[in-house]
């Protein structure tokens, strides 16, 4: 089943003549903005930051990569497993973390994250240690990622769209006034916890397939960071802005891959500014509107600038 | 032996605590965490460096002028970039964002300008052990541990007992309180970081001593930021307290339960120490980031 | 209809993006923005951009890349092996280029991390169309890059990358595109497992191995099998982390050992010659032994005396002439502060391709594989390669070197017992 998919994958690629770069490049775009996407509905909607979903997304990767190798399951099947397994993990340690607050929260995800890199490397009989584990079964090409990463966002725009997705918004704006209308405060965030590692172990799952080899370090710390920054940058409250960060993350690498030496300095300095100059990030707090274009379209040529508001008054 | 991880322990500790004071003052202040601490501690470092090795100044004036360097990266740090972001308003997080760009921005400057080449100071500093009671004892760690106590001693004088040290209390506990009040809160902040910023190139310049300048060196004020938690956050004694014990917890779990799982059973640790403290261990009540 | 509207336009931003990637024929080294290409256009494109790499192949400069850290935290080991490579090239042209025809190194960046290192490779292949790569010399790069070798038909070097998975896979078959320029973990640990316990006659040693280092791991589990099975005993083994500065604690519960001889497999100068140091510190008077990590001529300096009398097991490295010669040009000519063995492994596979080429008589990828396989001897300044067609790996001399004084004294050829 596998071949034939991949063919299929590669008859749609040769004809349109995106090169196998670049089809990894778009892989890896897709597993940003799943990853990007679970992140933005625990940061943006409920404003809990984490620095450890890279060890979810290590969870993900090594439970859909054992599967697959070891006992020959069907990748869908794995890589829905990897996702659940992550998110199961989620559920224990939000449990015991979820009532500590601010920086306190944040430590021990970072802490979560590290732990998940150092067992992995330990475990080598499990996961084949800081060796990594090869041979996984090539499941992530272009166009499944693809799919993937439409249907996560489809997912995720339901979510926040619910009473789910209320509750979690109202929890961001003030806890309190939230709980004394009977919002379990506690239990909301620990669901949002749990969807954004759900998401990552996602994403892990698929990088698997598409790296068809994993090592513990990929998963690390720097990592965590770099989800956090996107999601940031996107906007934190705009699932559409954290795709567009996702994009950007992962394109802008890339651009400046030519400039060898001076890669990951640009790349630095384009974070400041950002947050210097456009901190509500790129699509600030709103998300993509066709009206709101059009209106701000037409607004150019009156010269008026941004539109006051006017036109388009949103559902968020 | 037991006695000899503990002394191993608080001589790591120190070195985590010059570097967790600095951090605390500034989260103390302005309630962000300054994830390039770390690198303002390198810049001090490498200034002196410069100075020492590259020009042929003493190493005591290298050093000073290395201190110098780290408070003036800090304050110009805070001046451009940190100011910018606290006027347009929004959660602190964008603080921690900004300062986790720049702290990439240095490392790879730093890369550039000096290559990944370790770097040491042209003198031996006394690397020579002393005994005490059955246990070795490094020289330089005494001496890093004796200028945290007296940093300490001096910053408790400044917080306590000048005018300087009421503004500072003042403004963490309410800016707006505070500027109504008359205190020139901008100036105020700037000091405060120009301190940090001293503290972070000591730090720098001490470890650079112990062990190497290289670009990445910065990467110790993560440990600087989970001692300051450990600690209590907002808590300067705190820092230096979770400081120590973090280097004792390490080192301890290093040498009695496994030490290729050091990290896994150090963070378990912490996080059980959190759940029956959940400010930390000398901490103040903390609010929700953003 | 909103929300479709949102999925459909992002999945539209990002098809396109690949689409344009797509239709760049020649070697595009920045994105061209998002444009939507007309079908008819974009299968033109294709074709044009299979016969550029046939061309790239038979006229014009032949196009070598080269994938390193160019950025991380190992980038002088990366930069030099691109100025190493940069030099090769530089010298191959004044006499003549290979068959007429100039070698350009293409260098790319990959950060020292998997995912990115194949990143650059596809780039290097897709739109720069290199004939070879050199590098990675991470294993844990090169492993997924052989994949990607096999696929597009371009053969990769690696240059110091050791693990067995790089050119063979788990299940033993054979990358055919992967080569790499350096003796692999189990050749270096047998050799060192065996010199400690035969020649030197150790019967208990202690093992001290960086976690999460691939290399560093591997190789100590090997030194341990062939140790143990040589008669000794590994009393007690210890890791730190890749960051740690401080190993008092792991020094500590060795030193209460009291070992013949500890193995320290790490590959940081600067870290190993603090280990060195708090050992002594602690009163432990053992004789350390290490592997090819140890290979930096700073670090018998570095350690203080610390190291005296300490042995290493590595490749030949700077110490013949010609090696010594070549550092001395790289670092002089690009303003490096101290030589990294890195340029040489790079210098080597430069001109292990011209041979390839030469060989072959042409430059088409899979002709250059071929005559990388069926390489009989090829003089490199690395050491002698001799190729082994069933698995790449070559045999390569290890050598012995003790420290004294102010550096590590060159003992001799040691080879497994």
């Amino acid at each position: 089943m596998l071949s034939v998919f991949n063919s299929i994958n590669n008859a749609f690629c040769n004809t349109l003549g995106i090169s196998s770069y670049m089809q990894g490049v778009v892989v890896l775009m897709c597993i940003n903005i799943i990853a990007v996407l679970g992140m933005s509905v625990l940061t943006g909607f409920t404003r809990l930051f984490s620095f450890g979903n890279a060890g979810f997304m290590s969870i993900g990767a090594y439970t859909a990569a054992i599967l697959t190798v070891r006992y020959d399951v069907n990748f869908l099947v794995a890589i829905i497993l990897g996702a659940i397994a992550a998110g199961f993990v989620a559920f224990c340690l939000g449990s015991i973390t979820l009532r500590l607050k601010g920086d306190y929260f944040l430590i021990t995800c970072l802490g979560f994250g590290e732990c998940v890199r150092v067992l992995f490397n330990w475990t080598k009989n499990l996961t084949g240690g800081s060796a990594g584990f090869p041979g996984i079964p090539a499941y992530s090409n272009m166009l499944f990622s693809v799919v993937c990463c439409i249907l996560a966002f489809f997912i995720a725009w339901r979510f926040i769209h619910s009473k789910y997705g209320r509750n979690l918004t109202s929890i961001r704006e003030n806890e309190v006034a939230a709980q004394a209308v009977g919002i379990n405060a506690f239990r909301t965030k620990r669901l949002s916890f749990v969807f954004s590692a759900i998401y990552a172990g996602w994403a892990g799952a698929i990088y698997a397939g598409y790296l068809m080899y994993i090592v513990p370090s990929a998963f690390n710390l720097g990592k965590s960071c770099e989800l956090i920054t996107t999601t940031v940058i996107g906007g934190l409250g705009s699932l559409t802005g954290s795709v567009l960060g996702a994009i950007l993350v992962t394109v802008l690498p890339e651009v400046f891959r030519s400039m060898a030496n001076y890669r990951m300095l640009l790349y630095g300095i384009a974070v400041v500014l950002v947050i210097m100059f456009k901190p509500s990030g790129l699509y600030g707090y709103k998300e993509f509107s066709l009206k709101r274009t059009i209106a701000w379209f037409r607004n150019i040529g009156k010269g008026k600038g941004k539109p006051a508001a006017a036109e388009g008054k949103e559902d968020k | 032996m037991f006695f000899q991880q503990l002394i191993t322990g608080i001589s790591v500790g120190g070195i985590y605590a010059l570097l967790a004071t600095g951090y605390s003052l500034i989260y103390s202040l302005l309630d962000f965490s300054n994830w390039s601490h770390g690198e303002f501690a390198m810049v001090g470092a490498y200034v002196a460096i410069v100075f020492s090795t590259m020009l042929p100044f003493p190493f005591l004036v290298a050093a000073m002028l290395g201190v110098a360097g780290g408070a003036l990266v800090s304050w110009l740090t805070e001046k451009v970039v940190y100011r910018r972001i606290r006027s347009t308003g929004g959660p602190n997080m964008f603080l921690m964002i900004g300062a986790m760009g720049l702290s990439s921005v240095f490392q790879q400057a730093a890369n550039l300008i000096f290559t990944g080449q370790y770097r040491s100071y042209p003198f031996k500093l006394p690397v020579s052990t002393i005994k005490i009671a059955g246990a070795y004892i490094g020289v330089l760690d005494l001496i890093s541990l004796i200028i945290t106590a007296v940093v300490l001693i001096f910053l408790m004088y400044i917080i306590n007992k000048t005018q300087f040290g009421l503004n500072v209390r003042g403004i963490a506990c309410n800016q707006w309180g505070a500027k109504i009040l008359g205190v020139k809160v901008d100036s105020c902040i700037s000091k405060v970081f120009i301190l940090a910023g001293c503290l972070a190139g000591v730090a720098g310049i001490l470890y650079g001593a112990k062990y190497n300048v290289w670009p990445t060196m910065g990467n110790i004020g993560l440990k600087a930021f989970i001692s300051s938690v450990l600690g209590g956050l907002g808590s300067v004694p705190g820092a230096i307290l979770g400081a120590v014990l973090l280097g004792i917890i390490e080192t301890l779990v290093s040498a009695y339960v496994s030490s290729s799982l050091r990290d896994f059973f150090s963070f378990a640790l912490l996080i059980v120490i959190l759940l029956v403290k959940p400010s930390g261990l000398l901490g103040v009540d903390v609010q929700d980031k953003a | 209809m909103k929300k479709s509207l949102a999925t459909i336009l992002s999945a539209v931003m990002i098809l396109s993006l690949a689409a344009c990637g797509g239709n760049s024929t020649a070697p595009a080294t920045t994105q061209a923005p998002a444009t939507e290409a007309p079908k008819a256009e974009a299968t033109e494109a294709a074709a044009a951009e299979t016969e550029a790499a046939a061309e790239a192949s038979d006229e014009g400069p032949i196009k070598i890349g080269y994938v390193g850290d160019l950025t991380g935290g190992t980038a002088l080991w990366g930069t030099a092996g691109q100025y190493g490579a940069e030099l090769a090239a530089k010298d191959i042209n004044e006499a003549g280029g290979i068959m007429g025809r100039e070698v350009v190194i293409v260098p790319m960046d990959g950060k020292g991390d998997p995912s990115d290192s194949v990143s650059a490779l596809k780039k290097l292949i897709d739109d720069e169309h290199v004939v070879a790569s050199i590098g990675t010399n991470f294993s844990s790069c090169n492993i997924p890059m052989a994949s990607v070798a096999d696929e597009k038909k371009i053969p990769i070097i690696a240059t110091a990358a050791s693990n067995e998975l790089v050119t063979v896979d788990e299940n033993g078959n054979l990358h055919p595109y992967s080569f790499r320029l350096c003796f692999i973990d189990p050749y270096i640990g047998e050799v060192i497992g065996s010199y400690a316990a035969g020649t030197l006659g150790y019967k208990t040693a202690a093992l001290f191995t960086v976690a999460g280092n691939t290399n560093s791991e591997s190789v100590g589990a090997i030194i341990e099998n062939v140790f143990t099975s040589k008669g000794g005993e590994i009393v007690i083994s210890e890791q730190c982390q890749e960051a740690d500065m401080d190993y008092r604690a792991q020094l500590a519960k060795i030193g209460a050992k009291n070992p013949d001889v500890i193995f320290v497999l790490m590959n940081d100068y600067a870290k190993l010659a603090t280990f060195a140091k708090q050992a002594r510190e602690l009163g432990i008077e053992s004789m350390l032994m290490g592997h090819d990590g140890w290979d930096s001529a700073q670090l018998a300096g570095e350690a203080g005396g610390a190291l005296e009398g300490c042995l290493y097991i590595s490749r030949i490295g700077f110490n013949t002439p010609e090696a010594a010669a070549f550092g001395d040009r790289v670092t002089e000519l690009y303003k490096m502060e101290s030589r990294e063995a890195e340029c040489l492994f790079t210098r080597d596979g430069v001109y292990w391709i011209k041979d390839a080429i030469e060989r072959a008589g042409s430059a088409d990828p899979t002709a250059i594989r071929d005559a990388l396989e069926s390489t009989e001897k090829f003089e490199g300044l690395i050491g002698t390669l001799v190729e082994d067609p069933a698995t790449h790996n070559p045999a390569m001399a290890c050598a012995l070197f003790e420290c004294h004084g102010d550096a590590f004294e060159y003992k001799g050829i040691v080879e497994a017992e």
